[in-house]
């Protein structure tokens, strides 16, 4: 490697580091910089974020609760899958 | 072994599929093509507001409309992972009349389930945030038992003998 490809990997991470470390994200982040941002980071992120994210959930985790049961719990009740039948998803 | 056995990895597949794919078209179409509602448009609500509070709850309803995608994304993911682990089993047929009809069961699941969750018990929004919403949230609900009935009645008359089943012991013999 001469010194002309060094001083560019360096450059390149001096100008990586500056983006990522300088004011560049921060400008980009709506809830940040504005006292709507600021209103809506409040309301997203208060009190009610652990009941909201609890109810936008809830109908996903009934319908998985019931899946899980009609695959496991079901099972039980039907003949037993022969062993070593399973050959995984080795099909490429 | 019987035939409604050998098929279950494929319906749970196709169904966890379609419960995916029932929230992707609930979010696509009516939170963003349509408009309808969002997420928790009953909650925080996107209509005949002051404009500066009318921002702030359309972006705190396209946070939780994102959540919402996050999570379908999540089941749609493990709707592929057992439609594979399915077709690499040797046991189960590929009958694509019972993977349309497990993909439209889970598809009305979701209706059903999303319906009566969080338009009539949770109240978070309801089909369109009008006076009278309960109109389309019924129609919602009915949209759900139609696509129910129309999986069940796909699952339960699938044939996977003639080909296929003759495909299914070619591959268990091997």
């Amino acid at each position: 490697m001469n010194i002309q490809d060094r001083n560019a990997i360096a450059s390149s991470i001096v100008c990586a580091l500056y983006v990522l470390l300088g004011n560049a994200p921060l400008e980009a982040c709506p809830y940040c910089n504005s006292d709507t941002g600021r209103s809506v980071r409040a309301e997203i992120f208060g009190n009610a974020f652990a009941l909201n994210l609890g109810l936008v959930a809830s109908p996903l985790v009934v319908l998985l609760l019931v899946l899980m049961v009609v695959q496991f719990g079901l099972r039980t009740k039907t003949t037993p899958s022969s062993p070593g039948i399973d050959r995984g998803a080795s099909h490429e | 072994m019987n035939d409604s056995y050998r098929r279950r990895p494929l319906i749970v597949a196709g169904t966890v599929l379609g419960v995916g794919m029932g929230g992707f078209v609930d979010g696509i179409l009516f939170h963003q093509l349509l408009q309808l509602h969002n997420m928790l448009s009953a909650k925080y609500p996107t209509r005949d507001l002051p404009y500066e509070q009318l921002v702030i709850n359309l972006e705190v309803n396209m946070f939780w409309d994102g959540m919402f995608h996050a999570m379908t994304w999540l089941i749609t993911a493990i709707g592929i992972f057992l439609l594979w682990s399915a077709c690499g089993r040797a046991d189960v047929p590929h009958s694509t009349q019972s993977l349309f009809g497990s993909v439209c069961l889970g598809w009305g699941l979701f209706n059903l389930v999303e319906g009566i969750v969080d338009h009539h018990i949770l109240h978070l929004h309801h089909v369109t945030e009008s006076a009278n919403h309960i109109t389309w949230d019924i129609a919602f609900l009915a949209s759900g038992l139609f696509l129910v009935s129309l999986g069940m009645l796909c699952i339960t008359r699938a044939k996977v003998g003639g080909d296929n089943e003759a495909l299914t012991n070619e591959r268990l013999t091997k």
